[in-house]
């Protein structure tokens, strides 16, 4: 139950996804509950870049193998976002009254590799934005409501789930579709290698032997709405708060003083009118780097206090990799289907987890909860943090 | 029913410009980070991100303590770009194939990430509050006027700085490739007027391209269009005068906005950027020229984009109106 009565409501009534785990929520949720797979080559790059590589989305995109309109990360979003909208059971009106907010690092880069500058662009207009994500969404679907693409790297679509909220909150709009969508491109994948944070093994949050990160793709949506758009619809619960913060401090590593992430945990939780007794677990945002993850540990047992050993961590991108700009889309909608099926996952086992990252990793099977309150934290390049509470219900 | 008269509202405490001056032929130099920054810190910082640093510095200059007053947890940044990365991109695509990532500078590398440009921003002065990046084709910059506008109004910060900054697109094709940053500092509404400020609305909108093929969806739109200028301008002393500009692209949509616009306001509206532009900092400069001409008045800049992003922003000076204080 939460604290923040008198804030009106954002319920989530719809979710889609598109991973490597496979097109559509269903998929991405038994993805969760199976042993996961390795990374990929990722074609023509990792012949250049050995330890480029990726969790990717299987099959042609778009499906018929056909050049499309739009880029790959666009045809993930549009597949996510029809999945999120029908789960929502939105109807014509519904829609096109609908506001599109979507979050990604790199939107539509990956379109422009191997094309030399000059070269003709996609659009008649000859020059192809590279974040078309949200407009091509919004104009597929007929969705005539503010449309904003934010692009606050690996913490975007957590950027964007809070402007939705507010767009709701505020009377703005009664239905949003929100999420986040990444494809892989040749940019960020050399950048991250010349960074040194690739791990050539695998994505292994919290693991002793972690090396760093390994990029994944796809996205995620979710419908969420007023409490009167809402009302009669089975949901998957409420977002109940959210926040944002800026460390200030370097261009990609976490300030060491953790003070800007215990404050953004800090106040989500407030916003939600809750303390930390009120958290049953946390999608953190876990990478796999190395100081990154003793970070947020370090973080999570302040946040968390005398809890800090009984709040199971369900580490995400052990399964997915990191997906950059939907990766806290992504864990929003685990979120919303760890209330629907009243578990968290087992996570993928570690070979040795990490001294320096004491927190509770349940490997050894599924534990249940009953209509959890879940703490979503996703960070970003630049210091740009954000967390969110998500306050599930039985669907 | 989605809000179709919402708008936000804050109060411009400061204006910086960094423009490619008009007329300049291509090739020329015309900023020198070094004159306008400082000898060191700067040099392996993308141009965009010189621009933006630059264009905060000038939008501070009222200011002579900066944003520290307001408390370095109580002020954020948002900025809008389209194209701010992509050159860099281009020349990390192209060392990566005839060089290999060793030849890639680990001081420059970083910036692939578009965020990063305004996260330097949050470095250089400190501001904690928050740092937002939006991206919209074309209307990115008001975008992020409108972003921070309210989240002064839901009282997330005291003080943001706020704007545009962008770095020409080698992948512009026709379209004009953009250079240069505008930048404000945004307070909450209702708070005082400084001179040489003004009071800024803003309202985003969205019409969906394909929508407009049909009778009810041109409709839908060009009601949509007259009810925000009706919304933006409500209660506003300039409603009758102001003369509007248009920021167009060709596309259908940019053509019933045009339209609709001329439509509401008959004889008032000039268009001084009608090529396509790649990128989203021409509407933003105009807001700024405006504010920063001898003798300013109320402007009103819509922008229209091809993928059917409105955005729609009037400037109304301090000598234009009383001002509460606080």
């Amino acid at each position: 139950m939460s604290g923040n009565e008198g804030r009106p409501e954002v319920r989530v009534t719809g979710i889609g996804a598109v991973s490597c785990l496979g097109p559509g929520a269903d998929a991405f949720w038994a993805g969760l509950r199976a042993p996961a797979g390795p990374p990929a080559a990722v074609p023509g790059l990792t012949e250049r870049v050995p330890d480029a590589l990726a969790y990717q989305v299987p099959g042609r995109w778009p499906a018929d193998g056909a050049p499309g309109r739009y880029g790959r990360t666009t045809e993930f979003a549009l597949h996510a976002a029809r999945e999120a909208v029908a789960d929502a059971g939105l109807d014509a009106d519904e829609i096109a009254d609908m506001a599109v907010v979507i979050g990604t690092a790199g939107g539509e880069t990956g379109e422009r590799d191997g094309v030399a500058p000059g070269e003709a662009g996609r659009s008649e207009q000859d020059w192809s934005p590279t974040f078309p994500v949200a407009s091509a969404v919004g104009g597929e679907l007929g969705a005539f409501g503010p449309n904003i693409s934010v692009s606050n790297a690996c913490a975007a679509s957590g950027y964007a789930l809070s402007v939705a909220m507010d767009l709701v909150r505020r009377g703005e709009a009664e239905t949003v579709l929100v999420g986040g969508a990444e494809s892989l491109a040749w940019v960020p994948l050399a950048a991250f290698s010349r960074l040194g944070v690739n791990d050539p093994s695998g994505c292994r949050p919290f693991d002793l032997g972690r090396r760093g990160t390994v990029f994944g793709e796809g996205a995620a949506m979710l419908v969420v709405q007023s409490a009167r758009a809402a009302a009669g619809r089975p949901g998957y619960g409420r977002l109940l708060g959210t926040a944002w913060s800026c460390d200030a401090h370097h261009p990609t590593s976490p300030d060491p003083a953790g003070r800007q992430l215990v404050r953004v945990a800090e106040e989500a939780l407030r916003e939600a009118g809750l303390g930390p007794d009120a958290v049953d677990c946390v999608i953190p945002h876990g990478t796999g780097t190395r100081q990154n993850d003793v970070v947020e540990a370090t973080v999570l047992r302040e946040v968390l206090g005398g809890r800090a050993d009984d709040v199971p961590l369900f580490s995400l991108k052990a399964f997915l990799g990191h997906s950059a700009g939907s990766a806290a889309a992504f864990a929003a909608v685990c979120a919303a289907l760890m209330a629907r099926h009243g578990e968290l996952p087992a996570n993928v086992p570690l070979v040795e987890q990490d001294p320096e990252c004491p927190l509770w990793l349940p490997q050894a099977g599924a534990v249940p909860l009953d209509r959890p309150t879940v703490l979503v934290n996703a960070y970003g390049f630049g210091g740009n943090n954000f967390s969110m509470v998500f306050g599930g219900e039985a669907r | 029913m989605t809000a179709w008269n919402a708008v936000a509202e804050s109060v411009v405490a400061g204006v910086g410009l960094v423009a490619r001056p008009a007329g300049l032929p291509d090739g020329e130099v015309w900023f020198d980070y070094k004159a306008r920054l400082g000898p060191r810190g700067y040099k392996y910082l993308p141009e965009s991100c010189q621009y933006l640093l630059a264009a905060a510095r000038e939008a501070q200059a009222g200011h002579p303590a900066g944003l520290a007053p307001y408390g370095e947890e109580r002020c954020g940044v948002v900025v809008g770009t389209n194209s701010a990365v992509a050159a860099l991109h281009a020349e990390i695509e192209q060392t990566v194939r005839s060089e290999g990532i060793g030849a890639l500078s680990p001081m420059t590398t970083p910036f692939f990430s578009v965020n990063l440009v305004a996260a330097k921003l949050s470095t250089e002065y400190r501001l904690k509050g928050f740092n937002l990046t939006v991206t919209s084709p074309r209307v990115a910059g008001v975008e992020a006027l409108h972003l921070a506008a309210h989240e002064l109004a839901g009282g997330r910060g005291d003080a943001v700085l706020a704007g545009a900054t962008e770095a020409a697109d080698p992948h512009a094709g026709r379209a004009v490739p953009e250079s240069g940053a505008a930048v404000f500092v945004l307070r909450p509404a209702g708070t005082a007027v400084p001179p040489g400020g003004a009071v800024l609305r803003t309202a985003l909108r969205f019409l969906p391209p394909a929508a407009l093929s049909a009778a009810a969806g041109r409709g839908r739109a060009e009601w949509i269009v007259r009810e925000t200028l009706d919304a933006l301008c409500a209660e506003r002393p300039e409603r009758p005068t102001v003369p509007v500009r248009l920021v167009t692209d060709g596309s259908p949509v940019a053509e019933l906005v045009t339209a609709a616009v001329r439509a509401w306001a008959p004889d008032r509206v000039s268009v001084p950027v009608a090529a396509p532009h790649a990128g989203a900092l021409a509407p933003v400069q105009l807001l700024a020229e405006g504010l920063r001409a001898a003798d300013p008045g109320p402007r009103l800049v819509v922008t229209a984009a091809g993928p059917g992003n409105l955005a729609f922003a009037l400037t109304s000076p301090a000598a234009a109106h009383d001002t509460p204080q606080t």
